[in-house]
């Protein structure tokens, strides 16, 4: 298994290698250039020609892939142009809150998702069946704004439930650290919920359907045959298996959970990775768009090598072939 | 599949469900307690843009610091005001309890308040105006604007409290220019050399003291960040209000949920789609005024189609812009003749715009051989069809949806627009380069009312000027109002400039539209204007409405 690990992490540095190269020449070959931040009546040809030398960007842009490339190999990420910052610290402060909005919203998409995906499988056919199906394709194919904006109108402004946006309170650093905690999730109730429930449709049909197709298996019946609790049978035999391609899913879905955050992070203002990149590419900023990329990238990696390793530790055929 | 089959009775799955929920329901019902709030009144403002940094040379030229919040914590010597009704607007005393010129106007002598410290108890003074205007012009600190400094050869230290700025000529604007830009503390940041400014955004910040109403209480990036009352401020009884708070929200309609709810009392700017909402809550006041910013359709003159002035003239005469206001802006704006707009001193009156006149725009486009000879409904001269591509920033929706209104007004007198929009930054390369048809835009006026960065020939290289757009008679007169410092002797000139922008159309301005702000009605002295939406901020106070 650890060979296995270090072979995928070996080949997927060479693959990140690749993907930031990309990223570098095509976000370089844009048009447009960071410079702008900084137009204003004043500008004129000879100032801006100065700030492009002060940000190197005068050099050919071979060149300066090169000593950019240099500095990422001895860790340096670069300077955002427009925060005047080293840009991974940029990301840094904002990762864990990022994480949280998605651990938070995963949590709500599986939870909500295996429930409802489950209660549909054992009563397949019945009306509550059909209501499930329905409401997870609603679910499914309702973009995250308008599930936002209802919930938001509702659940925030008129019946004041939760609040519209924002991590914390005003003054949340003066309260104790329990009081903190729950003004935390305070916060964080409303964007994870949404972003669950707009994401939980296909698991239900994930559930759902795996769990029909592995109840009418050999094994179930076997199992039923050796005596075994119908409780048993469903929750160690039949829901295990039914759940692998679900964390074949869950490795594949980070990136597109990240994407979806994005809009909940601007929607919420939750001072996510989303909102520092979205900003950074419309700023053509190209130290935080690179280093945005080399941390996605990795996540898309550590996901799909965690699914795999997920898949190996309830597939025994999988882990037999690893 | 059934559910008996599965083994789980009915008594199984509902204590399943149950424990489920109400685990669910216990976590929602301690989440959703409220925290123990700050009960310290605030005013809140519910803004879409983050601060960058607090030392505005080096950080870029967003919309905070056109905003001129920077004013909140730092003094700039004097204080434009905004009243340009009649004439150049006038400047109230701020650092400067005065000022004078001398005869030949190459020196201008600030005298000082003795009375103005820095929020760590320092006094503010005339070394620290010397030191900021050293910052202004230094090539390591590459200030954006160090080219309003250009024409100050040097500025002398008389005494603590006096300071003179030496000009190398004498021109209209020079009060602007030495005023340009906050005094910043030389004993807390000239600690950083020069040198090292641009890599250390984060460093003044830590180091931060102030001379204006309000210090930087706190700031989380992408949350909030606060305003506190700066106790040494030097003003009888102000600021009038405590504590600010800066809401960070980039989602419109959360800004506005933010404001129908009562967790905020301002919003700077509203679509003016969202005015009636506004009308119609009685907790709420609509505030308006007219920004110094032109709307134009620019038409690239070196294009075949563009290259005549009447072929011009016909456009807009083809364009319903009273359609367009009434669809887009809901009456918030008016039809525009002139880049000035008509609260500003400089404003020709005797003029109208363009009236929308399909028939006669048909006339022209025919005199000048614009016909369609093969029955497609597009007119065409010498085999070449009047098709050109109308493109805009994708940032604005009004812009977005002014395309297809254009595309359909000039479809009626014969003429093919295709549309496009990108983002801003991928559209100002095309523009630079002169690489377009025609673009809808916006540009905004400065005091110094200096039209030739839009309309001189010496704006199409790193102007503003991007239909290339060149005439002697203009630039002539764009020279002599830039050279005018009597705004008596500049008003028959602004006049005769306006007359001939008028008749040659290199852009056809749109209309004069309104900025909208929506404000609590227990929130008062707010007076958003022209130079800022934060306008004279340390006045604002929250007050009960009875």
């Amino acid at each position: 298994m650890l060979r296995f690990v270090l072979r995928r992490l070996g080949s997927s540095a060479l693959l990140l290698f690749f993907v930031l190269t990309a990223t570098f020449f095509l976000i370089h070959l844009a048009p447009g250039e960071p410079l702008r931040l900084f137009d204003n009546p004043w500008m004129t040809a000879d100032k801006r020609q100065e700030l492009r030398q002060l940000y190197g960007l005068d050099r050919p842009i071979t060149q300066q892939y090169f000593s950019w490339l240099s500095a990422v190999l001895r860790g340096e990420w670069g300077y955002s142009i427009a925060l005047e910052r080293p840009a991974f610290d940029v990301l840094k402060e904002r990762l864990p809150n990022t994480a949280l909005l998605v651990i938070a919203g995963v949590t709500v998409e599986h939870v909500v998702g295996l429930l409802l995906g489950l209660v549909a499988a054992v009563r397949a056919g019945s009306l509550i069946d059909r209501q499930i199906r329905i409401l997870s394709l609603l679910l499914f194919s309702l973009p995250i704004f308008c599930l936002a904006l209802v919930a938001i109108e509702l659940l925030a402004v008129r019946w004041q439930i939760f609040p519209i946006n924002q991590m914390w309170s005003d003054q949340a650093d003066q309260l104790p650290f329990v009081a903190r905690l729950l003004d935390l999730l305070h916060h964080l109730a409303l964007p994870s919920l949404i972003l669950g429930f707009a994401r939980c449709g296909a698991v239900v049909r994930f559930v759902r359907n795996g769990l029909l197709d592995v109840m009418g298996k050999d094994y179930i019946r076997t199992a039923r045959a050796k005596g075994l609790s119908p409780s048993r049978v469903l929750w160690v035999h039949a829901l295990r298996n039914a759940l692998i391609p679900l964390v074949q899913r869950f490795g594949v879905a980070l990136p597109i959970l990240l994407s979806g955050s994005l809009i909940i992070e601007v929607m919420f203002s939750w001072p996510g990775v989303g909102l520092a990149v979205f900003q950074a590419i419309s700023q053509r900023d190209y130290p935080v768009v690179l280093a945005s990329t080399a941390l996605a990238g990795a996540m898309v990696v550590l996901g799909s090598l965690m699914a795999d390793v997920l898949q190996a530790w309830l597939d025994p055929r999988v882990r037999d072939a690893i | 599949m059934r559910y008996e089959s599965t083994g789980l009775t009915r008594r199984g799955l509902a204590p399943f469900l149950a424990t489920l929920l109400l685990a669910w329901g216990g976590l929602w019902s301690a989440c959703a307690k409220p925290p123990a709030d700050s009960s310290e009144p605030s005013i809140v403002v519910a803004y879409p843009f983050d601060i960058q940094g607090v030392n505005e040379l080096t950080t870029p030229s967003t919309p905070i610091m056109n905003g001129m919040l920077y004013f909140a914590w730092f003094l700039q010597l004097v204080e434009e005001q905004a009243d340009y009704q009649d004439g150049p607007p006038s400047f109230e005393p701020r650092l400067a309890e005065s000022y004078e010129f001398s005869e030949d106007r190459l020196q201008l002598t600030f005298n000082l308040r003795a009375n103005v410290v820095w929020s760590d108890g320092a006094p503010v003074t005339a070394e620290d105006v010397r030191w900021t205007w050293q910052a202004h012009v230094h090539p390591a600190v590459n200030w954006s604007f160090s080219e309003a400094k250009a024409r100050i050869t040097d500025v002398e230290v008389v005494d603590p409290l006096t300071v003179i700025f030496h000009f190398s000529e004498a021109y209209a604007v020079q009060l602007q220019d030495a005023n340009l830009g906050v005094i910043l503390p030389k004993h807390a940041w000239s600690q950083l050399p020069f040198e090292e400014w641009r890599q250390n955004n984060a460093w003044f910040h830590e180091h931060m003291v102030v001379n204006g109403p309000y210090i930087l209480e706190s700031w989380r990036p992408q949350q909030r960040f606060v305003l506190r009352r700066n106790e040494r401020y030097f003003e009888d009884g102000m600021p009038k209000t405590d504590r600010i708070v800066f809401q960070i929200t980039p989602d419109t309609n959360s800004r506005l949920a933010l404001l129908r709810s009562g967790q905020a009392h301002m919003i700077e700017v509203i679509d003016p789609s969202d005015a009636a909402m506004i009308e119609s809550d009685p907790s709420l006041n609509l505030l308006s005024h007219i920004p110094r910013s032109f709307f134009f359709v620019a038409w690239n003159v070196s294009r075949p189609w563009f290259a005549e002035k009447e072929i011009r003239q016909a456009l807009t005469m083809g364009i319903d812009r009273e359609e367009i206001i009434d669809s887009l802006h809901f009456g918030f704006s008016s039809p525009a003749h002139s880049p000035f707009p008509s609260n500003l001193w400089a404003h020709n009156d005797n003029m109208k715009p363009w009236p929308y006149d399909p028939g006669q725009a048909k006339e022209i486009l025919t005199r000048h051989g614009w016909v369609d000879t093969d029955g497609d409904g597009i007119r065409d001269r010498d085999g070449e069809p009047f098709s050109f591509e109308l493109v805009t920033n994708s940032e604005s929706q009004v812009r977005v949806d002014l395309l297809p209104m254009i595309q359909e007004h000039l479809k009626r007198i014969g003429i093919e627009v295709r549309t496009r929009s990108m983002e801003f930054n991928a559209l100002l390369g095309p523009l630079n380069q002169h690489d377009f048809d025609a673009v809808i835009q916006a540009l905004a006026l400065d005091t110094s009312l200096n039209l030739s960065y839009f309309f001189h020939s010496d704006g199409i290289d790193g102007g503003y000027n991007w239909g290339m757009y060149s005439n002697p008679v203009v630039d002539a007169l764009i020279n002599a109002t830039v050279e005018q410092i009597d705004h008596r002797v500049a008003k028959p000139l602004y006049d005769r400039l306006q007359v001939m922008l008028h008749e040659e159309v290199p852009m056809t301005f749109l209309y004069e539209s309104q900025r909208l702000s929506a404000v609590s009605k227990n929130l008062h002295d707010v007076d958003p204007n022209a130079l800022s939406g934060f306008f004279h901020i340390r006045r604002w106070r929250l007050e009960d409405e009875d």
